[in-house]
C-alpha cells in the first residue's frame, strides 16, 4: 500500500480536454442513469397509485400500464448504453495514464501495484464524475416536469429516485468503472519501458451476421403470426407488445454484434484497394481492431435504431381518436423523443470520449508519422476515414435493422414520414460525428508536434 | 568492414523527382569529378569543401524551457554534411546529440542559427513546408522503428510515398524492390508484430530510403537490438544509404557503431568537442 500513498504524486493532474473527458463521460453516464431510472420510478409510482377497483380499469389506468411497459423498454434500451459510456470513460482514463504507469514499473512497482494504482485513479475520477452527474440530474429534473405525457405533469419529487438509491448508484457506477479498468488492463502489458498492447491478428466470424439476420426475420415473423395466436387470450395485446418489445431489444442489441463483423470485412476490402494514404491507414486500423472502430460509432447506431423505434411507437399512437388514445399518443410521442434525445446525448459524449481515447492511444504513432513528413491534416484525414467507414456502415446496418423493425407496419402507408424521420436522425448522427471529430482535432496536432 | 554487394537498384523510379532534392545525391547523377573524401580532411568542416554540402548548419543554438530555467542543449554548432557521407554523432547523455539531429532534420526549430538544405534555410520554411521537406528529402530510422502496427511491411514502406502523391501501384513496385533488397522477400504482407526486431528495423530502413532522400537520420537505430542483429542492420543501413547516394547522420552511444561511419562527431555540453575522420569506413 505504500506505493498507493504515492499516487497523488505520480498521477498528478494534467490540464486539458484529456483530463476533463473521462470525468464528463462518467458524469453523463451517471446523470443519465439517474434520470432514466428516476423517470421509470415516476411511471411505476403513478401506475401503483392508480385506482384498482372491481370495475373495468379507467382509461388513464390502462394507459399507464401500457406506458409503464414502454418506460421499461426505454430503460432497457438506454441503461446498457449509459453503462458502456462509463466503461469507455474508464478506458480513456487508463490510456492517458499509461506512460505514468510505465514509469512506476521502471522504479520498481510490481504489476499488481501498478494495476491497483491505475484502478484507484479510475475510481477517483469515476467518483468525481458520478457526483457531478448527480448534480446535473438534480438540475435537469425541474425542467423535465414540463414534459407532456398526456396526464397530470410529474412533480420533481416523483422524477427523483428514492434517497437510498443515490449512494447505491454512485457506488455501483464507480465500481463498474473500476471493473472496466481492470478488464482494460488485462489486454495491456505495462512494462518498465512502456505499454505493449495485445496485437493478435483479429478474425471475425460470419456467425455474427447470421445472428443479426435471424433475429430480424424472427421479429418480422412474430409480428405476422403472434396477433392471430394471441387474439383469443385475455390481456393478449399486452403479451404481444411484451414479446415484440423483447425481440426488438434483441434486434437492437444484435446491431452491435453484426457491426464489428461488417466493419472488419469492408475495412479489409478498402485497405486492399485504397488509392490514398488516409483511406489505407484508416481502413487498416479498422481491420486491426474492428470492435474499437464500431464502438466509436455504436452510440450513433443506437440513436438511429431508436429513431426506428420512435416511428414504430407513433404508429401505435395513431390507431384511434378517443381522448384516452390521444393522451396515449401524446405520451408515446414525448417518450419517444425523450428517448431519442437521451440517446443523442449519450452518442455525442461517447463518440467524443472514444475519439479522444483513440487519439491518445495512437499519440506515439502520430508523432513518428509527423516527424517522417505526414502533415497534421493528413493525419486528420486518416482519422476521418477511420470514423467515416464505420459510420457509413452503421447508417446502413441501423437502417436495415430499423427497416426490419418497421417492415411489418410499412404497409400501413406511413413510409414517407418514417423515411423522413430516419433521414433527419441520420443527419443528426453525421452532425454528432463532425462534432466529435472537431472536439478531438486539436489534440491530434498537439500529440503530433509534442517533443516526447 | 567490407561492403557486400547489394542486389541491383529498384528498376522503377518515380516519374517526378521529389522537390528540393540535390540531384548530386544520386549515384547516377553524381558528377564524375566528385572528389574522394581525403582522410586528411580538417577536423571541423566550417565551409563547403568540394561539392556544396547537402546540409549546412551554422551557429546552432537551442535551449529548452523559459529564460531563467532554460537548458542549453546546443551551444554554437557548425556542421556540414556532404552528399552521401556518413556521420556518427556521439557523446554522453544530455550532450545535445538528439537535439542536434532534430534541429538538422527540421523537427525542432533552433533558438538561433541556421540550417540550410539544398540552398534553402529551414527556418525560412513554414511548418507545412518543413513537414514536406522531411517527407521528400529526409528519411528517418529510430530506435524502435516506429512502424504502424496495423499496416503490413509493404504498406509501411509505401505510405510515405503515397503521402507524397505517388500512386499506390508505383510506390508498391518500388517498395517491394527495396524490401527484397534488404532481405525481406516473402515477408511483405507481415505485420510489424509478426517480424523480429531486426526485420522490423529493415522495414524502417526500406521506408526511410524508398522516398529517395538526400539525408537519412538515424537515432540509436540498433539500440533495441542484440549485438549481432544490430551489426547486420547497421551494415544494411550504411550500404543502402551509400547505394542510394543518401548521406547518413546517426546518433549513437556505441563506438563500434560509430566506427562504421566515415566521420564521427563527439559532442559535449552542446558543442562539437572533437571530430574523427576514418579512412576505409563502410562507405
Amino acid at each position: 500500500m505504500s506505493l498507493l500513498s504515492t499516487a497523488p504524486l505520480i498521477l498528478r493532474r494534467r490540464g486539458g480536454i484529456a483530463t476533463a473527458l473521462p470525468i464528463i463521460g462518467f458524469a453523463a453516464s451517471t446523470g443519465i442513469l439517474a434520470t432514466v431510472l428516476g423517470g421509470l420510478g415516476a411511471f411505476a409510482s403513478r401506475a401503483a397509485a392508480s385506482p384498482v377497483g372491481d370495475g373495468p380499469p379507467t382509461a388513464e389506468a390502462s394507459n399507464l400500464s401500457f406506458l409503464m411497459s414502454c418506460a421499461i423498454v426505454a430503460t432497457v434500451l438506454l441503461v446498457p448504453s449509459a453503462m458502456s459510456l462509463g466503461s469507455a470513460a474508464a478506458k480513456l482514463s487508463l490510456s492517458r495514464r499509461e506512460r505514468d504507469l510505465a514509469a512506476v514499473r521502471l522504479v520498481g512497482g510490481t504489476t499488481a501495484q501498478v494495476g491497483a494504482l491505475a484502478v484507484a485513479d479510475v475510481l477517483a475520477q469515476a467518483l468525481i464524475g458520478s457526483l457531478i452527474g448527480l448534480l446535473a440530474h438534480l438540475a435537469v429534473s425541474p425542467a423535465l416536469t414540463a414534459l407532456d405525457f398526456g396526464m397530470a405533469p410529474f412533480s420533481v419529487g416523483e422524477l427523483l429516485m428514492p434517497l437510498w438509491a443515490y449512494p447505491v448508484l454512485v457506488i455501483a457506477a464507480t465500481l463498474l468503472a473500476g471493473a472496466s479498468a481492470g478488464i482494460g488492463l488485462a489486454g495491456v502489458a505495462i512494462s518498465p519501458l512502456g505499454v505493449a498492447r495485445d496485437s493478435r491478428i483479429v478474425r471475425m466470424s460470419v456467425v455474427r451476421l447470421i445472428v443479426w439476420a435471424a433475429l430480424i426475420v424472427l421479429f418480422i415473423a412474430a409480428f405476422q403470426i403472434l396477433p392471430r395466436i394471441v387474439g383469443g387470450i385475455p390481456n393478449g395485446i399486452g403479451v404481444l407488445i411484451a414479446v415484440l418489445a423483447i425481440l426488438m431489444a434483441l434486434v437492437i442489441g444484435s446491431v452491435n454484434i453484426v457491426g464489428p463483423f461488417v466493419v472488419w470485412v469492408v475495412a479489409r476490402i478498402i485497405a486492399a484497394v485504397a488509392p490514398g494514404p488516409a483511406l489505407l491507414v484508416g481502413a487498416r486500423r479498422l481491420a486491426a481492431d474492428p470492435r474499437a472502430g464500431w464502438r466509436a460509432v455504436s452510440g450513433i447506431t443506437f440513436g438511429l435504431v431508436i429513431a426506428g423505434f420512435l416511428t414504430l411507437t407513433s404508429m401505435f399512437g395513431n390507431m384511434d381518436e378517443t381522448a384516452s388514445e390521444r393522451a396515449l399518443s401524446t405520451a408515446l410521442h414525448t417518450g419517444g423523443l425523450l428517448t431519442l434525445g437521451i440517446a443523442a446525448v449519450l452518442a455525442a459524449v461517447s463518440t467524443g470520449v472514444t475519439q479522444t481515447a483513440r487519439v491518445l492511444d495512437q499519440a506515439r504513432v502520430y508523432r513518428s508519422q509527423h516527424v517522417a513528413g505526414a502533415t497534421v491534416s493528413a493525419l486528420q484525414r486518416a482519422r476521418i476515414a477511420e470514423i467515416a467507414i464505420p459510420l457509413a456502415l452503421a447508417a446502413i446496418v441501423a437502417g436495415l435493422s430499423a427497416a426490419g423493425l418497421l417492415a411489418p407496419v410499412m404497409s400501413g402507408g406511413f413510409a414517407v414520414g418514417a423515411v423522413a424521420q430516419y433521414i433527419a436522425s441520420a443527419l443528426g448522427a453525421l452532425g454528432l460525428v463532425a462534432l466529435s471529430v472537431a472536439v478531438s482535432a486539436p489534440l491530434v496536432g498537439r500529440v503530433a508536434r509534442s517533443d516526447a | 568492414m567490407t561492403s557486400t554487394p547489394l542486389p541491383s537498384q529498384p528498376a522503377s523510379r518515380p516519374a517526378s523527382q521529389p522537390v528540393g532534392q540535390d540531384p548530386a545525391a544520386y549515384p547516377g547523377a553524381r558528377p564524375a569529378a566528385a572528389p574522394a573524401y581525403p582522410g586528411a580532411q580538417p577536423a571541423v568542416a566550417q565551409g563547403p569543401v568540394g561539392p556544396a554540402p547537402v546540409l549546412q548548419a551554422r551557429a546552432l543554438r537551442h535551449s529548452y524551457g523559459e529564460k531563467a530555467g532554460a537548458t542549453l542543449a546546443l551551444d554554437g554548432v557548425d556542421l556540414d554534411i556532404r552528399a552521401a557521407e556518413s556521420v556518427a554523432v556521439m557523446g554522453p547523455s544530455g550532450c545535445g546529440k538528439t537535439t542536434l539531429l532534430h534541429v538538422l532534420a527540421g523537427i525542432l526549430p533552433p533558438t538561433s542559427g541556421s540550417v540550410v538544405h539544398a540552398g534553402a534555410s529551414l527556418d525560412s520554411l513554414s511548418d507545412a513546408a518543413r513537414t514536406r521537406l522531411r517527407r521528400t528529402s529526409f528519411g528517418f530510422v529510430f530506435q524502435d522503428g516506429q512502424l504502424l502496427p496495423e499496416l503490413t511491411a509493404l504498406e509501411n514502406v509505401v505510405l510515405p510515398r503515397m503521402l507524397g502523391g505517388t500512386s499506390r501501384r508505383a510506390a508498391s513496385a518500388e517498395a517491394s524492390a527495396w524490401l527484397d533488397r534488404l532481405g525481406l522477400a516473402g515477408m511483405h504482407e507481415r505485420r510489424p508484430g509478426q517480424l523480429s526486431g531486426g526485420q522490423a528495423q529493415r522495414v524502417a530502413i526500406a521506408r526511410a530510403l524508398a522516398g529517395r532522400p538526400s539525408v537519412v537520420f538515424a537515432d540509436e537505430p540498433t539500440g533495441a537490438l542484440d549485438q549481432t542483429t544490430g551489426h547486420s542492420v547497421l551494415q544494411v543501413l550504411a550500404e543502402a544509404c551509400q547505394d542510394a547516394g543518401a548521406a547518413l547522420v546517426m546518433v549513437t552511444h556505441d563506438p563500434s557503431v560509430a566506427a562504421t561511419c566515415e566521420r564521427t562527431i563527439a559532442m559535449r555540453d552542446g558543442r562539437i568537442a572533437q571530430q574523427f575522420h576514418r579512412e576505409g569506413g563502410a562507405r
